[in-house]
């Protein structure tokens, strides 16, 4: 029998190979762990199968997911998100580039409202871009700035994926879903900074005459920031009641689930066709995700039981790096990845792996998944295969693949830029968690 | 034939179902539990148990629908750089995952019998009958290895969602 290291290089490749191949990736993993465990312990090893399935699909923690997941349903299903969009575009006002700013701070205001990078891009591409170049805009730098200010969703609170991290590496889900706030804000102020200083440096890139669309009274202004006060209902109802610790993380989503119905009912928007919708998708988005990680649960207690787990901490650790140089390897390899797999199962397969070294390498656990966070999505939208990528392509016609990745490539660079503040600076990611 | 498939898309439908209903009905319980633990000061003793469970029938309630939708996600990098045998490659995988859903689903069974011979309760404040809820997991994983055979050879193109 195979044990250790080997035994997590055969794991990792096996699993790898059988997901290129276009197998599901829950059915992936469950050949693995079924093959693993009839090799490894034989039948009796499968009452731990059937347990590791209950565990995982009873996680508290979990519950979570299909919560956040059903709040940004009801939001975008409801068009209430329309209301946010126009508001927002009549506050924005008079600044040179300034779809380049809306397209960036809608991105990043409908990341407080859900926790998927695809949906946002998809919404974006569908309704402001077209727009955006219609108007004279620069299409690669427009579909750039939605593809940036989408990959703010697992980041900025409700994040599934924080929730999953949280739930693997046995970190505050609470804490790293606060966490992502102010790194989401600084990567948001970046890409701005970014376009103002593309626009001042080639004027060509934003039409000066959209400016004259842009005359707003401030009866206007005064009437859309009374517009947008409803959704301050869900944004407090699950950022503030985690960051005051009044609720959980599971019953914050409850509770944004709520809001974002009473919101829909204040834009006369709400009924029971589009409640049973919103419901059935997440239902199924939420099954999709939790039957990956509850066939995956095994993977990581195997990777225990074969002690391929400790001998890879030991050869790591044995590496004798300094502790920027084992930071940058163990975001290196999630990065690279990420290009080809789902971000799911490469975090179901990476954070076992991870979570001894990150004890020995005595890293801040907060500090540290988070910065993997933004790392994998980051992967989600780079070239070749990252996930957001399709989602902007699939809603943008016009637009060849070519453009889609040319376009994805300059706030790659400035996701990496920021990484590496955030790396340098851990206070702008531990200090809010300090505070709960 | 035909009647078989439509008995067996309207059970699963059925399933599809009960997890919507399931998720509706976790909204409720901690709606109400936060409402009851923060305005009137009386948490319940039975929210947090109830809602675990019911994730779990949610999850492989709705499995089997989401397998006929084609809503599992998949990486399709070889089949997609290999245009000449990529329907046959998927096909393969639809079999090879319906093989492995059969096995887990058979696995499930088996430890569904033993723990309602066992009389196993679960280890909450609420006490259920264990078997209740891995029967669930039994179901989701037999019935979706159902549709994988069907996807295999009806369709080698809409089965999953492909990266």
């Amino acid at each position: 029998m195979i044990e250790g290291i080997e035994a997590v290089l055969v794991g990792v490749c096996m699993l790898l190979l059988l997901m290129a191949t276009g197998l599901p990736v829950f059915a992936a993993f469950l050949l693995i762990n079924l093959v693993a465990v009839a090799v490894i312990m034989g039948p009796a090893g499968y009452g731990m199968f059937a347990n590791s399935l209950y565990e995982t699909t009873t996680t508290q923690s979990l519950v979570t997911i299909p919560l956040f997941i059903l709040m940004g349903e009801i939001l975008f299903r409801s068009n209430s998100v329309e209301v946010l969009f126009r508001s927002i575009d009549t506050l924005v006002g008079r600044v040179r580039g300034r779809q380049y700013v809306l397209s960036i701070l809608l991105a990043t205001v409908f990341s407080t409202l859900s926790g998927a990078a695809m949906g946002v891009a998809a919404m974006l591409g569908r309704s402001l871009l077209p727009g955006m170049v219609a108007r004279g805009y620069d299409a690669r730098l427009s579909a750039g700035t939605i593809l940036a200010g989408a990959s703010l969703a697992p980041l900025i609170p409700p994040s599934v994926l924080a929730i999953i991290i949280g739930t693997l590496a046995g970190v505050s889900i609470a804490g790293l879903l606060i966490a992502g706030i102010l790194p989401g804000l600084m990567f948001a102020s970046i890409f701005l900074a970014y376009c103002f200083i593309r626009t001042w440096l080639n004027p060509s890139l934003a039409p000066e005459e959209d400016d004259t669309d842009a005359r707003v009274t401030m009866r206007q202004k005064f009437w859309a920031l009374l517009r947008v006060v409803p959704f301050s209902i869900i944004i407090l109802s699950v950022m503030g009641l985690i960051l005051m610790g009044i609720a959980t993380p599971t019953e914050a989503g409850a509770m944004g689930v709520i809001g974002s119905l009473v919101t829909a009912a204040i834009y006369r928007n709400l009924s029971l066709r589009m409640i049973g919708e919103a419901l059935a998708s997440s239902a199924k988005v939420s099954a999709m995700i939790l039957i990956i990680m509850a066939s995956s649960k095994l993977f990581s207690q195997l990777l225990a039981f074969t002690g391929g787990a400790a001998e890879m901490t030991e050869w790591v650790v044995g590496l004798d790096q300094s502790r920027w140089v084992m930071l940058l390897l163990l975001m290196v390899l999630p990065f690279l990845l990420c290009m080809f797999i789902d971000q799911i199962a490469l975090m179901l397969i990476v954070i076992p792996i991870y979570l001894p070294i990150i004890a020995e390498l005595q890293f801040d656990p907060i500090w540290f998944w988070l910065l993997f966070l933004v790392n994998i999505t980051v992967g989600g939208m780079t070239p070749p295969f990252g996930y957001t990528l399709f989602a902007l392509k699939s809603a943008w016609h016009e637009g060849s693949l070519g453009d889609v990745f040319q376009a994805a490539w300059p706030f790659v660079l400035l996701y990496i830029l920021g990484m590496i503040v955030l790396a340098l600076v851990p206070g702008l990611t531990t200090i809010l968690p300090s505070m709960i | 034939m035909r009647r078989i498939l439509r008995a067996h898309d309207a059970l699963t439908w059925a399933g599809f179902i009960l997890g919507v209903t399931a998720l509706g009905a976790i909204v409720a319980i901690y709606a109400f539990e936060v409402i009851s633990r923060y305005a009137f000061g009386a948490p319940t003793m039975w929210a947090s148990d109830f809602v675990s469970f019911l994730l779990l029938i949610s999850v492989f309630a709705t499995a089997p629908w989401l397998t006929r939708d084609g809503g599992h996600v998949a990486v399709t990098i070889l089949p997609d750089l290999l245009p000449p045998i990529r329907d046959a490659m998927l096909m393969t995988g639809y079999l090879v995952a319906a093989g492995v859903c059969l096995w887990a689903g058979w696995i499930c069974l088996g430890e569904n019998m033993h723990l309602f011979e066992r009389g196993t309760s679960t280890l909450t404040t609420i006490r259920i009958p264990k078997w209740i809820l891995s029967a669930f997991i039994t179901y989701g994983f037999v019935n979706t290895g159902l549709y994988f055979i069907r996807l295999a050879f009806i369709s080698t193109s809409t089965g999953t969602q492909h990266d």
